[in-house]
Formats: structure tokens, C-alpha cells, sequence
């Protein structure tokens, strides 16, 4: 996609090009609000880049699903390929619909029904559309749970399929709303709650929510008798709710959320509570931290991160605090790596040094250049760069330094760097990178970094688009 | 009088030499620099402290009671201007922490103003003992209108008995909200603000907006947002509207910074931030070239403790662009609080018309000789200036009287 590239490079050169800028944008790319940029400029990119990839490789863009790239992608790669049609070639047809079969059972149940949703609302509905949303209503285990909690997307999915909905489940989706009563325990708990407060709380949370509104039950009333039925999400979602209501609060349970999760609840704590939390906090952090480190090789010695945690690592209102969870998450995996003897030596490197790494805020101007330098000087195997890429103290030096250390340096010194960039960039197509001649990744978890490692050493070695297509189906086995 | 001009409370021209303009943060055609102090040889324990707080106004409009009498009904002259907010001075002179009444950073209890007009006595007045209220900027704008005001002190034929009696009528300049400025509000949004910046350098398609200095990083923190509530020169909005994107200056400087360092080890690197640095630096204060060290003639106001407040103005050049604005400044001649305004070329015409009037005590044909032209022509120009009124109706018109 790059015109300069056209003229000077070979066609693999453009092919990895833009396989490589599509995978950053799936790792990173949510069609939410960044700090610079509007959600608006952040769709039509992504739509077009999708389109453009679809179009001209349309067997590696299936092939991204397997990639451990975000929901939001994969939910959106699903979705163009089934509106696409299924391709010519027999064998690719096979292989696409495992990939999708796959991406499925991996997305997290709501995202599939809004999916199903979007397929309606596009009016895609070929066969292999059909097939695709029947094959996984079948599939799952608890269908009497899914109706309950999503009642109106599996109303549409199965409409929009024409599907056959005999028996409760028919009658519980599509039948007169009272009612008689039910065989099955949940749907006549769901018919009960019309009237009793008791069946009332033994729905999902979600679901509740709206009896209780109905019922005239107080928020706080409410809250503290449902806590049993809430997910982990919902815990850390509704902290913040129960706080504005007298004597509640919600447990939560700092084992059970994932890295980047926690990072973010993390953040999102005033001073006050985080001192209160904060014996909790680490523990949770070495808990998740010893789970993801588990067989993982980091395969250096001497890590080093940039750290950047200026203010553009705030986010958006849609994306509170994203960029800067990763940070945080990282920084304490490679800090916990290190205190268990993965790795010899580790040191952060601040673009605005933080008093304590615990009570980190986004502060400051983006100053990647000193932190670097000094990185640099250090000689570690490998140096992590985490930054939104938006440098200005002073900006495009790091680019300066970089090329100046390569140049001089890099050979004597054996130091891998890689810029891990949160933030996708709506005009370039991917993340913005530091520097041209540094190699750029997109993040979107903190638990991707493993992943990442190993990609990044796979792109540094191989440039053709058939190392990459085998790389993927790698990964899909 | 004489003796304190010559001291270094007030001053004479103005340069920024004792901060350092770290590299800008751009957004389209605004430019943001960020100002931070140089490290005082001083310790800053001993040294008096100066901290600054804003108090807001609800009024959609106020009237400033100039001489500090009850306003409508004993003043003699007003300002009249929508003035957002005032901003309050607390000082020590012992290095103890302090900060500004009425400017605690706490939940309002207070209702929203209903009032439409709000009455305030004086641009600058003394509440207690170490603090002290002013209305930014408006105190310069009003020192600037306020010039000539009294009008003809000889009584010549040509002028009106109006204006003999009581000088010039009224003043008036138009200015434009920060709002205005097509970008500044996201500018202003993404800004990252460095740990201890204490000041802004705020520039609209590489044009000098405005320069604010405030003494302490915390107060500039808040006050960051206020730079919209301000009001800039009239010509800024147009360059708001430009579709001009501010260049990296680091590209017109050097595309390559390592090319003339000699870099022996990997800690040798640093060389080429420091050499950015250098360069932002020298490339940003160029762009201030307008009024970095141009002459200036100030006014002191009032005396904070050890501080001056003093509004300025440049010399009225009619061939560069003038600035006025007000400062603060200690003893020693460190600047603790600053603020300009950019005037127009109208605006600059207007003022040093009456200032070549003043200065020929206000004879017309000594004042037309002195701007190269004829008595008629500036009789023509003090018209265009809207300063007709002063001179009677015969001569303003000739051919308009002898037709009648």
C-alpha cells in the first residue's frame, strides 16, 4: 500500500508489506475512539482495509483468524468472508470453514450473536451463512441458558436461518409471554420472575437487571442478592455502580481476571483504593503472571522496556486507560519473569519516571528518545518499546538515534528491538511506528507478548508471503 | 519613579532566556511550545513564593469600575468586556507554600451566577495582605485603550469643545475568543503537558498567538484550560481557519542530527537528543523573532511584595507586529507571570496616530509633516481611524458644509 515501496521493491516485499500492516491493525484496531482520533475515521479505515485484503489475499485473510488477533477482528473477518460467498477451490473452502468453525468457538458468546445480528441486518443469507449459524446454535451446550440471556439475538438467528424451533424452546422464544409453565428448570425460572422476586434472582445477572426494575426493587437491595449469578466482567464492570449505592460494594476476585483486565481495573482506582487493594493486587498480579509465564521461554537474558506512559496513554472514553494497562501489564510481567529467573537481568525505562510502577498514571509528554538511549547503553539482548508512537519530546529523534545506533552498533551489540504499539492509526493503515527501519507490532493485550516474541522473530527472518501463509496454518494446528 | 525604571522590576525588552522552550506538540495549524523554567542557581527554599489562581465569572458580561468608585453611578470611566475569569496572586516572602483564596480546588456549593451584567471595582485591586486580584490580560487591553484618552491639551480650533472638555469619548478594540480559533480546543485537548512546564507559547499557523507564563507547574496545570476562555488578536482567527499543517521543524533544521556528532560508544547517542534539543529550541525562540528582545515600555501597576505587576507594549511599529501584554517580574528581574496579546495593523495604526498627535501636542499640521502627508490627508485618516468626532464637522467634510 505504500507507493515508494511500488516503485523500488518486489512485489513480496509489498506482499509482506501489507500482510504484516493487516495483522498489526487486527491486533490493535477496535473502531473505538483513540486520544487522536474519531471513531468515525477509525471505521472507515478498517472497512477498507479489511475490503482491500479480502480482495487481493483472500486465503491469508482467512488465514489471520488463526493469527490471535482481537474479537473485534475476527468477529469482522468472519463476517466479510460469509458475506463474500464461499470460494471456488474446494480445498480453500474446507480450510475457511474450519477457520471460521474455529474463530467461532474461540469468540466469547455475545460477540457470535451480534454477529449473527450484523449478518441479518446486511442481509447476508447464503447457504453457507446458514450453515454457519445453525452448525453453532447446535453446538452449544446449554441452548436453554443462551435463549434466556440472549433471547432477542437467538430469536433472530434462528429466524433469519429458518430454523426449526419446536418444542419449550419455540415456545419460550416465540410463543404468548406468560404463559404455561415450562419443563425446562431455567425458562420456567424466567416465567416465574414475571411474578416472584425469589425466581427473579436466579436468572442471569443481565437478565435480572430488567425484573428488578420492574418489580420496584432497590439498586442496592438488588445488587447485594445477586452477586452470586454475575460473571468476572460484570464484577469488575459494576464496581464503580455499587460504589454510588449506601453499604454495597461487589466482591472481586483479583485471581480470576485475566493480565490486561486487571491492568485495567487496576487503573481505573483513585489513590485511595489503591492503597487499600494493593497487598490483593499483587497477589492477583502473581498469580495470572505465574499462569502465563508457565512454559513460556522468554529466550533472552537482559530485557529492557521503554516504557511510555505519557498522557495520550490515557485513551479514550471508549477505551479508558487501554494503551496504558499494556504498559502496566508488561512492565509487571517482565518484573515478576525476572524476580523467578526467566530472565537475568530487566529494567524499565520511563519515558516521565513514576515514583512507584503500582501508582502509575498516564502523565506527561511522550519522550522515547532518552529512555531509549539510555535502554540502549544498558546492552540488553532485547529492548521492548511500548508506545503510541505520537513521540514529541522531541519528535522523530528515536527514528534518528535508532538509525545512528544501527548503523554503528547494532552489530557488536546483538540487541533485538521491537515498538509494541496499542494504538491503531487510521491514515497509515497500521500502528505508528518510531521509526521506519524498527520493527513495529500492534498489541492489544498484555498477554499477547509471548506471541508476539515469536512473531516478530518469524517476520525478521522470513520475508515471502508463503513462509507467512505456512506460519498461520501453523498455527491453526 | 526614575531610579525604579532603571532597576530590573521593570522591563525593557523582553527575553525568555531563563526558560527553556521544549520542542512543540502540533495539531493542523497550531502549534503549542511548552515553557519550562531553567534551574535557579538559588536555593528555592529562600526565595519568596508567588502562586496564581483563577476565579471564575458566570457573567455573561461585566463593567469594570475603573477608578474604584461604586460603578454607574460615581465612575467616570468603565471597561466594559466579558472578562471569564480574574486571576488572584498570593505571595510570601518567606518561601512558605501558599495558595489563593477563593481558588481551592473543592465541589462548588455556589449557585451558577443569574445575574447578566457583573460590577467590579478596579482592574487590580489588593484583598488582605499578600494577595491581590487582577483581570488577565483585560488589565493590558484597558492600559492599552487608555492611551491618549485625555484627548487635546491644547485647546486648537480644529478640535470640538467635546473633545477640548472631555478628551476622547470612548475606545473600543475587537479581539477573539480562544474558541474561535478553529483547532485550538483539541490542541488544547492533546496537549501533553511536560511535568514542570509552566508556561505556554501558543502559536496559529506559525503566527505568535500568545505567550503565558505562570510561576508554578501545579498552577499551570489548571489554568492549561483557560488559554480557550482568553482572547487573542483578531487576525488569528482567520489563520485558525488557514489550511496550513505547522511543519517538524527538525526536518528545515537537519534531516540528519548524527551525521556531524562524533558517536565513539553507544552512551554518546545521547548527543543527538540534546543536539534536537538544542535545535527546537533555537528554531522556536526564531519564530518569536517579533518580540523576543524588541524594546518594550512598560508601566508598573502595582507592587505585590517583592513582585511588580506591569502591563507593556511594543513600540508601535507600524512595519512589524505589536504586541501588548502584562507581567509580573521579582526583584531580580526573573519573570513569574506573563501574558500577550498580538494587536492588528489597524489596531496599530489607530494608537500611533494618537501617540504622533500626543507627541506634537496634538497639532495637526506639526503631526501631518512628521507622517509625510497633508493636514487634509490626516484629517481624512483620523476619520478612517474613528477618531472624526474629535475634530469639527466644517473641516472633517468641506465640500459637504459649502454645498449646505
Amino acid at each position: 500500500m505504500r507507493r515508494q515501496s511500488i516503485q523500488t521493491n518486489t512485489l513480496q516485499f509489498i506482499e509482506k508489506e501489507d500482510l504484516m500492516l493487516f495483522v498489526n491493525a487486527c491486533f490493535t484496531c477496535t473502531q473505538q475512539q483513540e486520544f487522536y482520533e474519531s471513531n468515525q475515521s477509525q471505521r472507515l479505515s478498517i472497512e477498507f482495509l479489511h475490503d482491500y485484503i479480502l480482495g487481493n489475499y483472500r486465503q491469508l485473510y482467512a488465514l489471520t483468524l488463526a493469527a490471535g488477533i482481537n474479537h473485534f477482528n475476527q468477529s469482522l473477518i468472519v463476517l466479510k468472508l460469509l458475506a463474500a460467498g464461499a470460494p471456488e477451490a474446494s480445498d480453500w473452502k474446507i480450510e475457511e470453514g474450519d477457520l471460521i468453525r474455529n474463530a467461532l468457538k474461540g469468540l466469547p458468546v455475545n460477540r457470535v450473536f451480534k454477529l449473527f445480528g450484523q449478518l441479518k441486518k446486511l442481509r447476508v443469507n447464503n447457504r453457507r451463512t446458514r450453515a454457519v449459524i445453525k452448525e453453532y446454535l447446535v453446538s452449544r451446550t446449554d441452548p436453554a441458558f443462551d435463549a434466556v440471556k440472549y433471547r432477542a439475538k437467538v430469536k433472530d438467528a434462528i429466524t433469519h436461518t429458518h430454523m426449526n424451533a419446536m418444542g419449550e424452546l419455540g415456545r419460550f422464544l416465540f410463543g404468548v409471554k406468560p404463559g404455561a409453565p415450562f419443563q425446562t428448570p431455567l425458562f420456567e425460572t424466567y416465567r416465574k420472575a414475571e411474578y416472584s422476586q425469589k425466581a427473579m434472582y436466579a436468572l442471569p445477572f443481565t437478565v435480572a437487571e430488567g425484573f428488578a426494575v420492574k418489580h420496584g426493587i432497590s439498586r442496592a437491595q438488588f445488587l447485594k442478592n445477586i452477586q452470586s449469578n454475575m460473571t468476572q466482567a460484570e464484577r469488575l464492570r459494576l464496581q464503580s455502580s455499587a460504589s454510588r449505592e449506601r453499604n454495597t460494594s461487589i466482591e472481586v476476585d483479583f485471581k480470576k481476571t485475566g493480565l490486561t483486565k486487571l491492568s485495567l481495573y487496576w487503573l481505573s482506582l483513585d489513590e485511595k483504593m489503591r492503597a487499600a487493594h494493593r497487598t490483593k493486587m499483587e497477589q492477583g498480579l502473581d498469580h495470572q503472571v505465574t499462569r502465563l509465564l508457565q512454559g513460556m521461554d522468554l529466550g533472552t537474558r537482559k530485557i529492557a522496556l521503554v516504557a511510555d506512559r505519557s498522557y495520550s496513554m490515557w485513551g479514550s472514553y471508549e477505551k479508558k486507560q487501554r494503551p496504558l494497562a499494556v504498559v502496566f501489564g508488561i512492565h509487571q510481567l517482565l518484573q515478576r519473569a525476572n524476580q523467578q529467573g526467566l530472565c537475568d537481568w530487566y529494567k524499565a525505562f520511563w519515558s516521565v519516571k513514576p515514583k512507584d510502577a503500582m501508582a502509575l498514571t498516564p502523565y506527561g509528554q511522550t519522550s522515547i528518545s532518552e529512555p531509549f538511549v539510555k535502554a540502549l547503553s544498558a546492552r540488553p539482548d532485547l529492548i521492548l518499546i511500548v508506545s503510541d508512537g505520537a513521540e514529541n519530546d522531541p519528535p522523530g529523534v528515536t527514528d534518528q538515534v535508532f538509525r545512528a545506533w544501527k548503523q554503528n552498533f547494532a552489530e557488536s551489540d546483538n540487541t533485538r528491538v521491537i515498538h509494541l504499539n496499542p494504538v491503531y492509526n487510521a491514515d497509515s493503515f497500521t500502528v505508528k511506528p518510531l521509526s521506519g527501519e524498527m520493527l513495529t507490532l500492534g498489541i492489544r493485550d498484555a498477554e499477547d507478548l509471548p506471541f508476539l516474541l515469536n512473531y516478530g522473530k518469524f517476520v525478521e527472518e522470513h520475508s515471502c508471503l508463503a513462509d507467512f501463509t505456512e506460519y498461520l496454518r501453523g498455527k491453526l494446528k | 519613579m526614575k531610579a525604579m525604571s532603571q532597576s530590573k522590576y521593570v522591563l525593557t525588552h523582553l527575553d525568555l532566556n531563563q526558560f527553556t522552550l521544549a520542542p512543540s506538540q502540533v495539531w493542523g495549524n497550531i502549534r503549542l511550545v511548552p515553557v519550562i523554567r531553567k534551574p535557579d542557581s538559588a536555593a528555592p527554599e529562600e526565595k519568596a513564593k508567588l502562586r496564581l489562581g483563577l476565579r471564575s465569572y458566570d457573567e455573561p458580561y461585566s463593567i469594570v469600575a475603573l477608578d474604584g468608585k461604586p460603578s454607574l453611578q460615581d465612575t467616570s470611566t468603565c471597561y466594559y468586556s466579558y472578562i471569564p475569569h480574574a486571576m488572584v496572586a498570593t505571595w510570601s516572602n518567606d518561601g512558605q507554600p501558599h495558595a489563593a483564596q477563593g481558588c481551592y480546588l473543592k465541589q462548588s456549593k455556589k449557585k451558577q451566577s443569574d445575574n447578566m451584567v457583573r460590577l467590579e471595582y478596579r482592574m487590580a485591586k489588593r484583598e488582605g495582605l499578600n494577595q491581590y486580584r487582577f483581570l488577565p490580560l483585560h488589565l493590558a487591553m484597558e492600559g492599552f485603550l487608555s492611551i491618549c484618552f485625555n484627548g487635546p491639551n491644547v485647546a486648537w480650533g480644529e478640535y470640538t469643545d467635546s473633545a477640548l472638555r472631555f478628551g476622547l469619548q470612548q475606545r473600543s478594540e475587537r479581539s477573539v475568543n480562544g474558541r474561535c480559533i478553529d483547532g485550538l480546543e483539541e490542541a488544547l485537548r492533546v496537549f501533553e503537558i511536560h511535568p514542570n512546564q509552566i508556561g505556554m507559547v501558543v502559536f496559529v499557523a506559525d503566527s505568535l498567538a500568545s505567550i503565558f507564563i505562570v510561576s508554578h507547574p501545579l498552577d499551570y496545570r489548571v489554568m492549561h484550560q483557560s488559554l480557550l476562555e482568553d482572547f487573542y488578536g483578531e487576525i488569528l482567527f482567520y489563520y485558525g481557519a488557514t489550511d496550513y499543517t505547522a511543519p517538524d521543524l527538525l526536518d528545515a533544521i537537519n534531516n540528519d542530527l548524527a551525521e556531524d556528532l562524533e558517536i565513539q560508544k553507544v552512551e554518546d547517542l545521547h548527543k543527538i537528543v540534546d543536539t534536537a534539543r538544542q535545535s527546537w529550541q533555537k528554531e522556536q525562540t526564531g519564530l518569536m523573532q517579533e518580540i523576543i528582545g524588541r524594546q518594550i515600555e512598560s508601566k508598573v501597576v502595582n507592587r505585590l511584595g517583592p513582585f511588580r505587576l506591569q502591563r507593556f507594549t511594543t513600540d508601535f511599529d507600524p512595519a512589524k507586529t505589536n504586541y501588548i501584554g502584562e507581567a509580573l517580574v521579582r526583584k531580580d528581574g526573573s519573570i513569574e507571570y506573563l501574558k500577550t496579546f498580538n494587536l492588528s495593523r489597524a489596531q496599530t495604526n489607530r494608537v500611533r496616530l494618537l501617540k504622533t498627535l500626543a507627541d506634537h501636542d496634538w497639532h495637526l499640521e506639526q503631526t501631518a509633516k512628521t507622517l509625510e502627508c497633508t493636514k487634509g490627508d490626516l484629517l481624512k485618516r483620523l476619520d478612517h481611524a474613528g477618531f472624526g468626532y474629535l475634530i469639527k464637522q466644517h473641516l472633517m467634510n468641506p465640500s459637504a458644509h459649502r454645498k449646505n
